[in-house]
């Protein structure tokens, strides 16, 4: 009783103390000594730990054969669609093939996949002598992969080909004492963030899960082959509001700067002026923006020099690894080499697509290669298969010569191909890539199939409609077509919908070209979206979300209440009937410290409507614009955010206390921030036609 | 001039917002009906945005925000948990010890730059009662697991003052003490309490002494645990060894079936829980004799509590705050900083209802619904038709899901977002229990009624539009579905007044069948939380497997919806998200 009242009194003092700076700093003292035992982000894994009668959406039967398990219907998708593994592959090669999105064959899954492809391969090489099993599972982390390793001799294969290092950029993880070590020093912490995550995070993640092939060897009496991915190098942008992480010069402005000059070389193919540029950018970003990197691989790519380039764009590729921004997926160099050492070291074979994808020239690869990001086109595809096949055969002793001669004529309907693109599309449509990487996949399914302008429409149904996609009629219809079913299947149908998606209407549009979708467009964008009774909140993601990360506001943080702007302009959708005047509210602030001059513009169509003084405290805004600035369908409302400087003592402020919480930091200057954005026809002055 | 105040209730167990202005309560809701986790501790920045939405204000419109607790006095039980036991001493516990972090995340999360005010959390769960009981002069009483230190306090109040009587410190806990059966009983800690008060009149009240042993003192005012009975200071688990071997019997295992001693349990625990309370509740009218008694507090929820605390207890009068959660903490810290702001506010009528939260026109759901081929009726022109459409529709013994106007702010679905059937139907509990909300099949479901009808068949004298006291059944109907193995039922009265629609479709079916009485659950599915939007009442349709869906003035029958829906979702879960913890009570 005596130590329970003592205890407790101990515990106010130290709250009575907390309540002025010497508490504080104990408090603070506190917090630092608890770094060292925390975790940033729970360790992932796909699918608990089950018993070792099931693995991935199969369970094994009273038979021993594999059945789909309808309790994990929604998981489904995710896999290959196939409802039975037999027990006993009998008297063939049983193949297993373990990997993630781009080993499903994502965008053409379940119409043509890489197993589909190798076992044909395989089928040429000797008839019935082979079995793909096919356990490759799209959204899978390295977590979710070991679990499928560590239980796959159960299967009984004879070869494993390991096709995966795409999707290991997981903050699960950082320990406390990485972050402690982040911490340590108060300049370049990205910089060693990004350091400890190459070289000693990913290394060790590579490691465990080749320790975990070995262990399946060791079981099965299986040889394994290990794939090596490649990325897109050539064509693939991150998005431009998540290419540059806080600097720590307040060099933001002048880096901005420089990156439009830099651009503008490089469309004009001036290339040593773009890479001079470039090289100051990158002088001032200290090797943390993607963007000068590969500012510099394109403009020595341009000038010939393949060498250089690749190293540059390798380098920008893996420039945000180990940063807390949302990044596509990828396989930086690290992994790449950790996993070729390792399979030399364990004796494994090696498929390396770094080898497969450079051409005579010594080329990065690029669009021609890629869908988006990592995910292979079909030529790609039969490329590695084709390589994983001659493997096996040398393996098991058997011809190799109609590998050479197999061209996958036949593997997929050109119908079936362009929907492929189609769904690539939006997929690069909804990753932020440019308008030309968009229409591309739209121009290649028009040449593949004369009649997907109907498809088109679908698609444009159910993207320009307030309703949840699911809820649409278009998109029942779209889903009849399986592609389009497992690219586009409603997931968990609260969260991954709507988008801000006029870019991909647009090419649809464009690749069309009929002229008819684009009145049809504007029309049913005014039906759904024009509302004179009542105000419309411009801040949906309908309106102002054009990508996956904006939907999640670039952060693996907490999202806030409001809008963050992580890129100079903010590019909001509002639809008019074009015969209405509109009143619009914002209430807004700025984060950084404003430059001589500047000002907020609001511009309508690209025409300045008005500018404004801002502050770093809300203010609100009310705006009435004209009919005759709106035409009827989407008009782009753009706030232009003024030229500001960034302190960077406050980000790292800010950055140390998410740190010190086990809260993901957001690691982008912020240009500007909406707390309210709407528009309002009845506060706008009505136009009689 | 305009005055404006928004409540937050965060980081504990159900984090909410509200919003006062010009001394109008205009909007509040959980934020797990927006983020979809259950029971979301997270800082409410969607229930915010919907609160200035609803209030047609921007945030530098808000004059304060006020939070529901003093982080520096929930810090000092925090410290003092961590002397207790050096298992505390995880990353998740400590970090949690910032009693800066209410504050920065208001301004990092919510962005809000203004004055913020920090009431406790157990002033605020008593000012939410109080400013919204009607009552100008009472006695509150709070109880419940714990808020920083306290774990019951009593107040009186006057003219819009509250002053604190007496109080009893963790780790003396009434609500912990039932937190920990609840756990032994092998149900959810910070969520399956509930369950426990369903369970008990199934059981016979054999272990009361048992249960009486575990409190030291419950004389007056007082209430001492003895806590050699008790694990929660370890954070690990609620109770020890010491109170297994008391009771007899090693705890009940998630799902295993529930005998008769289970139940026996629960009921002891009922009984020595309403001992308590009215002893407490007695206790307070000798310190401040009054008419008037005000409840808020988890344990506040427990209705069949409540209704010995009306029928037993001193007081003449009582109002429960429907949201008694720590949700309901974010409108009495609201109003409390709005009666700070205007000195001159004070008590109003009586909470009425608490349709607080986002509603949706019939134009948003028919472009919804019109998106595609989904055979919705439309009752636009006629809402006597869609109450007779649906009348019929219960009549034939289907269960339909009810989805009308502004959500409702608290635990309880009271007709804007809830589940409807035939309370006469012999198998209509187990139904629903089994096939649609995939529960316990002991769990009882309540009866929703007009009010002018209340007497005739439930024995209850005034109205009870929160459904939080519990009386007999006294109907000449059978009444199976709703009627409780102790002859009683959770009864929530409807009049137009507060709820047009409901009472409309009440009046229809007692009009069609004679029975002006609907069994009325809420429209989730086990582990979900309540719908909020028309969306997900059409998904939680599609997954339970209702009969017929009312959207609005729109009708969805299940044989005519497209088959592709129920192809993607018909075998699917909601995802479960927990935001506390079910082994232990969340103490952070």
């Amino acid at each position: 009783m005596v130590a329970k009242s003592f205890s407790r009194t101990i515990a106010n003092g130290v709250v009575f103390l907390a309540r002025n700076k010497v508490g504080k700093s104990l408090l603070h003292v506190m917090a630092k000594a608890i770094v060292p035992a925390l975790r940033l982000a729970p360790a992932g894994r796909s699918s608990p730990p089950g018993s070792p009668d099931s693995i991935g959406v199969w369970k094994r039967d009273d038979a021993g054969n594999w059945k789909r398990d309808p309790a994990k219907y929604p998981e489904w998708r995710c896999w290959a669609d196939r409802p039975t593994i037999p027990g006993n592959p009998g008297a063939k090669t049983r193949v297993l093939l373990i990997g993630e999105s781009a080993a499903r064959g994502y965008f053409y899954d379940p119409a043509m996949t890489p197993a589909q492809c190798l076992e044909k391969i395989l089928d040429c090489a000797e008839p019935g002598a082979f079995e793909v099993v096919d356990l490759a599972r799209i959204d899978i982390d390295q977590f979710g992969i070991l679990d499928i390793i560590e239980k796959s001799a159960a299967l009984g294969p004879h070869i494993v080909v390991f096709w995966g290092g795409n999707n290991w950029l997981h903050f699960g993880e950082y320990r406390g004492s990485h972050v402690s070590r982040i911490l340590s020093g108060r300049e370049d912490i990205y910089d060693r963030s990004r350091g400890i995550f190459l070289s000693e995070i990913l290394p060790a993640t590579t490691a465990r899960l080749m320790e975990g092939l070995s262990r399946l060897e060791a079981a099965s009496g299986a040889r394994t082959i290990v794939v090596i991915p490649e990325w897109n190098l050539v064509d693939w942008e991150d998005e431009c509001s998540a290419s540059l992480p806080f600097l720590k010069d307040d060099c933001h402005t002048e880096w901005s700067a420089l990156l439009e000059t830099a651009e503008g070389y490089l469309a004009e193919g001036r290339y040593d002026e773009c890479h001079a540029t470039a090289k100051r950018m990158s002088t001032l970003d200290r090797g943390l923006g993607a963007r000068s990197l590969r500012l510099i691989g394109l403009s020595l790519l341009g000038k010939g020099n393949m060498e250089d380039a690749r190293e540059y764009l390798e380098k920008a590729r893996d420039a945000l690894a180990g940063i807390p921004i949302p990044t596509a997926p990828r396989c930086p160099a690290a992994a790449q080499q950790a996993l070729r050492n390792e399979a030399v070291r364990r004796g494994m074979e090696v498929v390396d697509q770094v080898e497969l994808f450079t051409d005579g020239t010594g080329k990065p690869p690029d669009g021609s290669v890629f869908m988006d990001y990592c995910h292979l086109g079909k030529e790609a595809i039969f490329t590695t298969s084709k390589a994983i096949a001659s493997r096996i055969c040398r393996k098991e002793g058997k011809p190799a010569q109609a590998i050479k001669e197999w061209t996958g004529s036949g593997m997929i309907r050109p119908e079936d191909e362009a929907m492929a693109h189609v769904m690539a599309a939006m997929h690069n449509a909804h990753y932020g890539q440019g308008y030309a990487q968009v229409l591309r996949h739209c121009r290649r399914a028009v040449e593949l199939d004369v009649n997907i302008g109907a498809i088109f429409r679908l698609m444009l149904d159910f993207m320009s409609r307030r309703a949840n996609r699911w809820l649409c009629g278009s998109f029942a219809e779209l889903s009849r077509n399986r592609i389009a079913n497992r690219y586009l299947h409603p997931r968990n149908p609260n969260e991954w919908d709507k988008f801000e998606d006029s870019l991909l209407s647009r090419a649809l549009v464009e690749a069309d070209g009929s002229g008819e979708l684009e009145s049809h467009l504007r029309e049913l964008l005014v039906v759904e979206h024009f509302r004179p009774g009542a105000p419309v909140d411009l801040l949906e993601f309908q309106y102002q979300a054009r990508t996956f990360r904006s939907r999640g506001g670039f952060s693996l943080g907490p999202v806030p209440a409001y809008h963050r702007a992580f890129a100079r302009n903010s590019d909001l959708i509002l639809v008019s009937n074009g015969k209405n005047s509109v009143g619009i509210r914002i209430t807004c602030r700025i984060q950084g410290e404003i430059q001589p001059g500047e000002s907020l513009a609001i511009l309508v169509n690209g025409i300045v409507h008005s500018t404004h003084q801002v502050g770093r405290n809300w203010f609100s805004l009310d705006l009435v614009v004209d009919a005759s600035a709106l035409r009827r369908g989407g008009n782009v409302i753009r706030i232009r955010w003024p030229g500001q400087r960034f302190p960077w003592r406050l980000h790292l402020q800010d950055l140390r206390r998410c740190l010190a919480r086990g809260e993901m930091p957001t690691s982008l200057p912020v240009h500007g921030e909406i707390h309210q954005c709407t528009a309002d026809a009845r506060r706008g002055h009505r136009v009689e036609q | 001039m305009t005055k404006t105040v928004l409540g937050i209730s965060a980081h504990y167990h159900d984090s909410a917002a509200a919003i006062i202005v010009d001394g109008e309560l205009l909007a509040a809701a959980q934020e797990e009906r927006f983020s979809r986790k259950k029971h979301d501790p997270a800082i409410p920045s969607k229930a915010v945005r919907y609160c200035l939405e609803a209030a047609g204000k921007s945030i530098d419109q808000v004059d304060r925000v006020a939070y529901y607790e003093d982080p520096y006095e929930k810090l000092g039980r925090n410290l003092w948990m961590l002397t207790r036991s050096v298992s505390n001493a995880n990353p998740a516990f400590l970090l949690a010890l910032d009693p800066r972090r209410p504050g920065s995340d208001i301004r990092r999360l919510i962005g809000y730059e203004g004055p913020i005010r920090y009431y406790g959390h157990h002033l605020s769960h008593a000012a939410s009662a109080y400013f919204f009981s009607g009552f100008d002069k009472a006695a509150i009483m709070v109880v419940d697991g714990v808020g920083e230190w306290q774990t019951l306090s009593l107040y009186k109040a006057e003219s819009g003052r509250i002053q604190l009587l007496e109080d009893v410190s963790f780790p003396h806990s009434i609500g912990l003490l039932y937190g920990t059966i609840t756990a032994y009983l092998g149900f959810e800690v910070n969520d399956g309490e509930y369950k426990v008060m369903g369970l008990a009149p199934y059981g016979k009240p054999h272990y009361a002494d048992r249960i009486r042993k575990l409190i030291k003192d419950s004389a007056g005012g007082a209430f001492r645990l003895d806590m050699s009975y008790f694990d929660f200071l370890k954070n690990k688990r609620m109770y020890s060894e010491k109170f297994v071997r008391l009771m007899g019997r090693a705890p009940r295992q998630k799902e295993a079936p529930l005998t008769e001693f289970w139940m026996d349990v629960a009921k002891s625990l009922q009984c020595v829980l309403e001992e308590i309370i009215l002893e407490k509740v007695r206790h307070l009218h000798k310190l401040f004799p009054c008419d008037n008694l005000c409840m808020a507090g988890g344990v506040a929820l427990n209705c069949v509590a409540n209704g010995r605390v009306r029928r037993d207890g001193p007081f003449r009068d009582l109002f429960v705050q429907p949201a008694s959660s720590d949700a309901g903490s974010s409108l009495g810290a609201a109003a409390l900083a709005y009666s700070e702001i205007d000195p001159s506010w004070k008590p109003g009528i009586a909470m009425d209802h608490v349709y607080l939260g986002p509603s949706f026109t019939d134009e948003s759901i028919r472009d919804l619904l019109g998106a595609g081929d989904c055979g919705a009726l439309d009752f636009q022109d006629s809402e006597r038709e869609l109450f007779r459409e649906v009348a019929a529709t219960l009549g034939q013994g289907k269960i339909i899901g009810w989805f009308q106007g502004r959500m409702e702010f608290g635990p309880r679905s009271l007709g804007a977002r809830s589940i409807l059937a035939d309370p006469r139907g012999g198998d209509m509990r187990d139904r629903i229990n089994a096939l649609v909300k995939k529960r316990e099949a002991f769990r009882p479901f309540a009866p929703a009624v007009l009010e002018e009808y209340a007497s005739e068949h439930f024995e209850m004298t005034r109205p009870s539009p929160f459904m939080l006291e519990t009386c007999r059944v006294v109907s000449s109907l059978d009444l199976p579905a709703i009627t409780h193995v102790d002859g009683s039922a959770r009864v929530q009265t409807v009049t137009h007044a507060q709820n047009r629609k409901f009472a409309g479709l009440l009046e229809a079916f007692r009009e069609r069948t004679g029975c002006p009485i609907l069994l009325n659950t809420s429209f989730n599915m086990r582990g979900e939380p309540i719908v909020c939007t028309p969306s997900e009442a059409i998904l939680c349709f599609i997954r339970a497997r209702l009969d017929c869906l009312v959207l609005g003035n729109f009708v969805l029958h299940r044989n005519r919806i497209p088959e592709r829906w129920i192809e993607w979702f018909g075998n699917t879960y909601p995802e479960r998200f927990e935001g506390v913890s079910n082994s232990v009570y969340t103490f952070l």
